[in-house]
């Protein structure tokens, strides 16, 4: 699949359990590695799809076993990667974003979540529909030479 | 992920070498989590980890290495990384965990810097 292809979409619904966390991975890396993603763009990617599923696994504990639908579409110019779940409203980009520094002295207080999925994507945003449940969707653009990108 | 677990004993310095197998994230850092804690607790807490078979690391993972880091550090001791996979190393480094926790050329690097006393980069601040 060439980056100008028309809008191409895979689906993968995992159960809220962090054993099927390499299912996501997998089909991340198989998809964005058709689009001219190198192998450290796609490593980003899987860590930040990882995330906000591993988020939603920890927020969902102890309740009830729902699942996780994780939608990837190669679009033109740009991976989007949507992660939704059917909990109550839940939005990881409302905690505080630590420097580095601040999440070095005291990693106890979490943080790094919240830094991958801010820095690894070009654009995350969350949105909540109620009876319906979370929806994050993280872009990233697929890069103009088909070489390496890093989104720092 | 599977754990394999070597002893280097060279004169009066014990070093634990554990090589990863697999990929460290949410479900399977308790795995190596328990490995490492209990090392330290025994008071062997010079530690390398071989990632040369390593694929994949989750911040679970690296929430991980920075705990075992401090821990072992407090003790004099500390955590070194060797055999790196490139991708895996940029993540270390854009992060920001190059700092704090050594990554080493070799495995004879990392055991020289041990017998030289030099434990670790961390040990309680960050500079």
């Amino acid at each position: 699949m060439s980056p100008d292809s028309k809008s191409t979409a895979v689906v993968v619904s995992i159960p809220e359990h962090t054993a099927y966390l390499s299912v996501v991975r997998q089909a991340v890396a198989s998809i964005a590695g058709t689009m001219g993603f190198d192998d450290d763009a796609v490593l980003q990617l899987q860590m930040a799809v990882d995330e906000a599923c591993t988020n939603v696994i920890e927020h969902g504990r102890g309740g009830r076993g729902g699942r996780i639908k994780v939608k990837l579409q190669a679009k033109p110019g740009k991976l989007v990667m949507h992660v939704e779940d059917q909990r109550e409203r839940f939005s990881p980009l409302e905690r505080t974003l630590p420097s580095r520094d601040a999440y070095f002295q005291s990693p106890q207080t979490g943080g790094l979540g919240i830094l991958i999925l801010r820095r690894f994507v070009d654009d995350v945003r969350h949105c909540y529909k109620p009876g319906v449940g979370n929806k994050l969707s993280l872009t990233k653009l697929v890069p103009q030479d088909g070489g390496a990108t890093c989104a720092i | 992920m599977k754990l394999n677990i070597e002893k280097h004993q060279d004169s009066d310095v014990l070093v634990q070498i554990v090589k990863v197998d697999g990929y460290l994230d949410a479900h399977t850092f308790p795995d190596l989590e328990k490995v490492l804690n209990c090392m330290i607790t025994q008071g062997e807490h010079n530690i390398i980890l071989d990632f040369e078979t390593l694929d994949y690391i989750s911040s679970a993972g690296l929430g991980l290495l920075l705990g075992a880091q401090r821990k072992a550090s407090q003790l004099k001791g500390g955590v070194k990384i060797i055999h790196m996979q490139e991708s895996i190393k940029r993540v270390f480094q854009v992060l920001g965990f190059s700092r704090v926790i050594e990554v080493c050329p070799s495995r004879e690097a990392a055991l020289r810097a041990f017998q030289c006393g030099n434990s670790g980069r961390l040990s309680g601040d960050v500079t």
